[in-house]
């Protein structure tokens, strides 16, 4: 046990503010080339006033340094640790700190609220961030990727629990019903994101972490990439388009992650991401 | 310029303005608007249902529906989008009936905000979701007006310039989401 090594705190915190003040200001390149592309392809009037506004947007953030969206979301860190890397006791309190050092630097606004039933009290620093560790990382290294995650989109989020038969038509069902149902409210182009299998938090999680995959790669497994192909179709055939204005743009992506789950069960969590896909990721 | 185009129209929205423009045009706005999201409009309306004056004047106002993020040290405003406004629908109606000229936010309303809208001479605009940025450029001032505890979710007074919103719902039954209800 001797190699191990236990991460700084302090530098934890500065790789938080510095990854959450990158992805609130500048578009990842896979989303903007999407959006992008999606443009020129796009025949509806409204649908490319939408996609031309949604391009000049990530450039008046970049170079102003405002962030994408007012909505500057509810903050995850998913820590993927490499052999050979702890995490300190005061992960979480270390996380927190870089939150709120950038919620202040941006500034970014202050989106969270305490005592969510009845008084709902404004917490001012945007903390707790919701921390996701798993391995994968790089020997010797943690791999921190921040993800910024609007409340629209949020509200837009479902979990579906099939009987085991449904199979693929009744996730397709679900996809499909999530985004017309919801789609429109979630800031479309979406990345329509599927977690199948697990329990009913897995399905969620799993889903949640399609966010983190670059738009425009497919799942390994050839069966799976080609229903995430049909499923993106599909979605765009509804129609919604971007903004919800109509269109040929409903959706820039589907990701579609699968996972072991009970022999009684088919939980399929359903995630729509706004067009503001807002990620950042450092090796520390 | 994606965000240069639309035909430009100054506030306060006079009623024979609202009346001309159709479901799909595109406007830039300019002079003052006021600020109000869920927990404002829920003050708003219980203090209308308590019969008391609310502390900010809704006759003639045109209300967006959003929540910025603070401005940094020289500057007048942060990001300044719309949010989603069926949020707001429970309220409408109220606000409606104070006689507000038009609302700016995202995405569809309810069937029955819709009729409330048109029946009370509002026009819905909106903004393009997630594009803040672009929409906090054209602030020229802001001014906190009232419940300054609620932090983003207070109300403000706006001045803009150029904001460019779409005409959502127009007061002759013109619909940007009719497609939607086909779904």
């Amino acid at each position: 046990m001797g190699g191990w090594r236990v991460l700084d705190p302090s530098r934890v915190s500065e790789a938080v503010e510095e990854l959450a003040a990158r992805a609130s200001l500048e578009l990842p390149k896979d989303v903007e080339s999407a959006i992008a592309e999606a443009l020129e392809r796009e025949t509806s009037s409204l649908g490319r006033y939408a996609l031309g506004m949604i391009l000049e947007n990530a450039e008046v953030a970049r170079r102003e340094g405002l962030p994408l969206c007012q909505d500057t979301g509810m903050f995850h860190l998913f820590v993927e640790l490499g052999e050979g890397v702890a995490l300190p006791h005061s992960f979480q309190a270390a996380v927190d700190e870089g939150i709120r050092r950038a919620t202040r630097r941006v500034p970014l606004r202050s989106s969270l609220v305490d005592l969510p039933i009845r008084e709902r009290r404004d917490r001012g620093d945007n903390t707790p961030v919701r921390v996701h560790v798993s391995g994968g990382g790089p020997e010797g290294e943690a791999r921190l990727t921040l993800l910024a995650k609007g409340g629209g989109s949020e509200n837009a989020t479902s979990l579906h629990l099939l009987l085991p038969g449904e199979g693929e038509e009744g996730v397709r069902r679900v996809v499909l019903e999530a985004v017309r149902a919801r789609g429109a409210q979630a800031c479309p182009p979406l990345v329509v994101c599927v977690g199948v299998g697990g329990d009913a938090g897995e399905a969620l999680e799993l889903a949640l972490r399609g966010l983190l995959r670059p738009v425009g790669e497919r799942n390994p497994r050839g069966d799976l990439a080609r229903l995430e192909e049909e499923l993106l179709a599909e979605v765009n055939a509804t129609g919604i388009g971007a903004a919800g204005l109509g269109g040929d743009t409903t959706a820039l992506d589907v990701h579609l992650q699968e996972a072991p789950t009970h022999i009684a069960c088919l939980p399929v969590g359903v995630v729509l991401g706004c067009h503001a896909l807002r990620r950042s990721t450092a090796l520390l | 310029m994606a965000g240069g185009n639309g035909i430009r129209v100054a506030t306060p929205l006079t009623r024979e303005f609202r009346e001309k423009v159709s479901a799909g045009d595109r406007l830039l706005l300019t002079g003052g608007l006021i600020t109000a999201r869920d927990q404002a409009h829920r003050r708003l309306v219980e203090a209308l249902e308590r019969g008391e004056r609310p502390p900010v004047e809704l006759r003639g106002e045109v209300v967006y529906y959003t929540g910025p993020t603070p401005a940094a040290p020289g500057r007048v405003a942060g990001s300044v989008g719309p949010t989603t406004a069926s949020r707001m629908d429970p309220y409408t109606r109220r606000l409606a009936e104070e006689g507000i000229a038009a609302c700016i936010g995202k995405g569809p309303r309810s069937p029955e905000t819709r009729r409330v809208l048109a029946e009370n001479g509002v026009l819905y605009l909106v903004g393009i979701g997630g594009t803040a940025a672009l929409l906090g450029s054209r602030v020229r001032a802001l001014r906190l007006l009232a419940y300054g505890e609620l932090g983003p979710e207070a109300v403000y007074e706006l001045e803009v310039e150029d904001l460019p919103v779409l005409v959502a719902y127009d007061l002759k039954g013109g619909d940007v989401f009719s497609h939607l209800a086909r779904l």
